[in-house]
């Protein structure tokens, strides 16, 4: 396609900054997540490194492939902190939330092993029942949250109170972010494995 | 055997890797647990002192008896109490005073005369005084019952009069404040029909207008014929609400071409579920290299309405590309369509679909590809997007791109954005009556402003992502652009609703409110209010 691999690699830290916005202000509570925000960019930029370095030549492609998904994952990870920050106190559900996360990274590999995935199906393929399900989970969501027009969701807030950004808002952006690392992580999957992009 | 061993190292990377993430949350919090100063032995308890023994609690003096209880003296019988003054008194008025039946002749009966009718007071527009000739007839009429006609006894009591019955109108824009109120004296006008007609004037809610208004309408309030461009004045500076409202009608078409996120969400969704897709087959180096189109031609099955509606917007998305031709052909098609009258009909439409199964030479689709995932196109597109949207000024000069109505309503999600911003800001500055019409204008203008930002920043994400995955993946996939887009712009807009969003927007809104004040008091800020008719 004529897109340098490293330059994008390099670019896509830029992805996981949107996020981060959010899960830096939202909601306006002090907790260590900021630490943990840092922690992840350091780990994407530390690995990219590292497989730069163990990689051979011929594969280091691969790595930038592969940081190229940790900072789309991480993208997704951020969209998740703002519902997690809000249930300060409540170490239990956090931790679920978490995992839960993580589940759906596995629950979109487990899928794009069957026959034909929720996520860029074969032509061929006939179809699977209740797969327009998957793809109204976000437009429910985007319909919950105000439409996505901030003069909506500033009146709405007006009239509930910041809870309705807080938690609704929150449980949105959770479910999306859920959504979107299983959709990410089913398209790079499928890249890697069926485009042929991975190098053996 | 190499293969092997790379394959080795790679499994082991990805297992400490996918460990790792696992274990973030509990690596990055035990990232700040320090140790803590080590317990120091305190002192060895000593024993206290042995508890002495009380003193013992000596009985105290028996309870004595008291005296007996001796019955006093017996109850006599006293005086017989008198019954008192008898309730009802002796003589005849003791049952009261009738109500004399009220005599016919109490002004009560009297037949209710009207008073005076109510003439209206002189509202804001007493102003008027240069026309006051007119105005002292209105109040003393005794017709005021045209007070009526909007309250304003003013004006109304001249209107029999005819010449002054076009200041009729005036009282419509009463609430306006002094500007067309005043500029109507076509109330001395003997053309009152003219006068009338420059109630249209609404722009006067914007104070500075209003002042020039004002003096238009005085000036010439004595003269008649002055009155009749009083009302010119005011049709001749159209407002920026007139302005959007008339273009308003224009852009009908717009308002369905610019979707908004929960559109955007909805058409990547489809084509991503149609699996519309472009894929690099390395078959050679540069242009000559192959491209696989791959997609079905209907994101949904099905012919209900809801699905000819999602097949619709899929169709329309893929038509939404610049240079979409080479990747999508159109075939006619038609659709049922249930008339306004209950009928049944159908109507043609062209459908676009993916050329799938094509293996397109890859110079054919560059344009495509570059569309939707060069970083060039990326920074220019955002770039071209802010200059227009987003930045009032180009080079110390008046962008006349930004003041543009069509450029206006396209800021944020268009026409929505303004009228939700507009109801928005106005039921504001109604809550608060400290706020001017300054704050009201800084208001909107805030809005546009955040609008286009969002959208600007929503795009870039969204054009972002679109070419990570191509690089990555070795697939062009533009719904997931558009969906990323979407995602981050909904989080945009619910980071704008919170505590650090708000504190933002109102920064913006004071920079807003001191841009404008310093437009009204400039050279440069002239040409500007030129541009709205100010």
């Amino acid at each position: 396609m004529g897109i340098n691999i490293y330059k994008a690699a390099i670019g896509s830290f830029i992805m996981p900054v949107f996020t981060a916005l959010f899960a830096i202000f939202m909601p306006d509570v002090h907790t260590s997540f900021n630490y943990i925000i840092m922690a992840v960019f350091v780990v994407n930029i530390v690995s990219f490194l590292a497989m730069l370095a163990i990689f051979k030549k011929k594969k280091r492609p691969n790595a930038a492939r592969l940081v190229i998904l940790f900072n789309m994952l991480a993208f997704s990870l951020f969209f998740t902190f703002p519902l997690i920050k809000a249930l300060i106190g409540q170490t239990f559900l956090q931790l679920i939330l978490f995992i839960l996360f993580f589940v759906c990274i596995g629950l979109a590999i487990y899928d794009q092993k069957q026959e034909v995935p929720l996520v860029l199906p074969p032509k061929e393929s006939k179809g699977r029942k209740f797969v327009f399900v998957f793809y109204v989970i976000p437009v429910l969501m985007a319909i919950i949250a105000g439409g996505g027009n901030f003069i909506i969701v500033r009146e709405i807030t007006n009239f509930l109170g910041q809870g309705y950004v807080t938690y609704v808002g929150g449980v949105c952006l959770y479910v999306l972010g859920c959504w979107f690392a299983f959709f990410l992580q089913s398209l790079f999957y499928q890249g890697f494995t069926k485009n042929g992009v991975w190098v053996k | 055997m190499k293969r092997k061993h790379s394959r080795k190292i790679f499994a082991i990377f990805m297992i400490a890797f996918l460990l790792f993430w696992s274990a973030l949350p509990s690596i990055s919090m035990a990232f700040f647990i320090t140790p803590g100063k080590p317990i120091t032995p305190g002192q060895a308890i000593t024993g206290g002192q042995p508890i002495t023994g009380g003193q013992f609690i000596l009985p105290g003096d028996p309870i004595q008896g008291g005296e007996a209880y001796n019955a006093g003296p017996g109850l006599k019988g006293g005086n017989t109490s008198s019954s008192g003054q008898p309730i009802v008194p002796p003589y005849q008025n003791s049952n009261g005073q009738f109500i004399p039946a009220i005599p016919s002749s109490l002004p009560i009966n009297k037949p209710i005369t009207a008073g005076d009718a109510i003439t209206g007071g002189q509202g804001p527009s007493g102003g008027q005084g240069a026309n006051g000739g007119n105005a002292t007839e209105g109040g003393t009429n005794p017709t005021g019952g045209n007070a009526i006609n909007g309250g304003d006894g003013q004006t109304g009591g001249t209107s029999p009069t005819g010449g002054d019955g076009s200041s009729g109108g005036n009282p419509v824009n009463g609430g306006e404040g002094p500007s067309t109120g005043e500029s109507l004296t076509g109330g001395d006008s003997p053309n009152g029909g003219d006068g009338s007609t420059s109630g249209g004037s609404l722009p006067a809610g914007d104070p500075s207008s209003g002042n020039v208004n004002n003096s238009n309408g005085t000036t010439p309030g004595g003269d008649g014929t002055g009155g009749g461009t009083g009302a010119g004045s005011g049709t001749a500076n159209p407002s920026f609400a007139q302005q959007t409202f008339t273009a308003l009608k224009d852009t009908k078409k717009m308002f369905v071409s610019i979707p908004n996120y929960l559109g955007q969400m909805l058409d990547g969704g489809l084509s991503v579920m149609a699996g519309f897709k472009i894929t690099d087959l390395k078959t050679a180096s540069g242009k000559r290299n192959l491209i696989q189109v791959d997609g079905r031609a209907t994101a949904v099955k099905g012919s209900g309405s809801i699905s000819t509606w999602l097949n619709m917007r899929y169709s329309d998305y893929l038509n939404s590309f610049e240079n979409s031709k080479s990747v999508v052909r159109g075939k006619g098609g038609s659709v049922a369509v249930i008339n306004s009258d209950g009928t049944k009909s159908t109507r043609n439409y062209a459908i676009f679909q993916p050329r799938s199964g094509s293996k397109i030479k890859q110079k054919h689709v560059q344009g495509f590809i570059n569309e939707v995932t060069s970083f060039k196109s990326v920074w220019t597109k955002t770039k071209d997007y802010m200059k227009k949207n987003w930045i009032p000024l180009d080079k110390w000069k008046v962008n006349k791109d930004f003041f543009k109505a069509k450029s206006v309503l396209a800021k944020g999600n268009g026409i929505a954005n303004i009228v939700l911003s507009v109801g928005s800001r106005l039921a504001e500055n109604a809550a608060d009556p400290k706020r001017t019409g300054t704050d009201l204008a800084a208001g909107i203008t805030t809005d546009v402003l955040l609008g286009a930002g969002q959208t600007a920043i929503s795009a870039g994400a969204g054009w972002g992502a679109s070419v990570l995955t191509a690089a990555a993946v070795g697939s062009v996939v533009p719904g997931v652009g558009t969906i990323v887009g979407a995602g981050v712009g909904l989080g945009l807009a619910l980071f704008m609703s919170s505590n650090t969003g708000k504190t933002i927007s109102r920064k913006v809104e004071s920079v807003v409110k001191s841009g404008i004040e310093w437009v009204k008091n400039s050279k440069l800020g002239k040409g500007i209010r030129g541009l709205f008719g100010g």
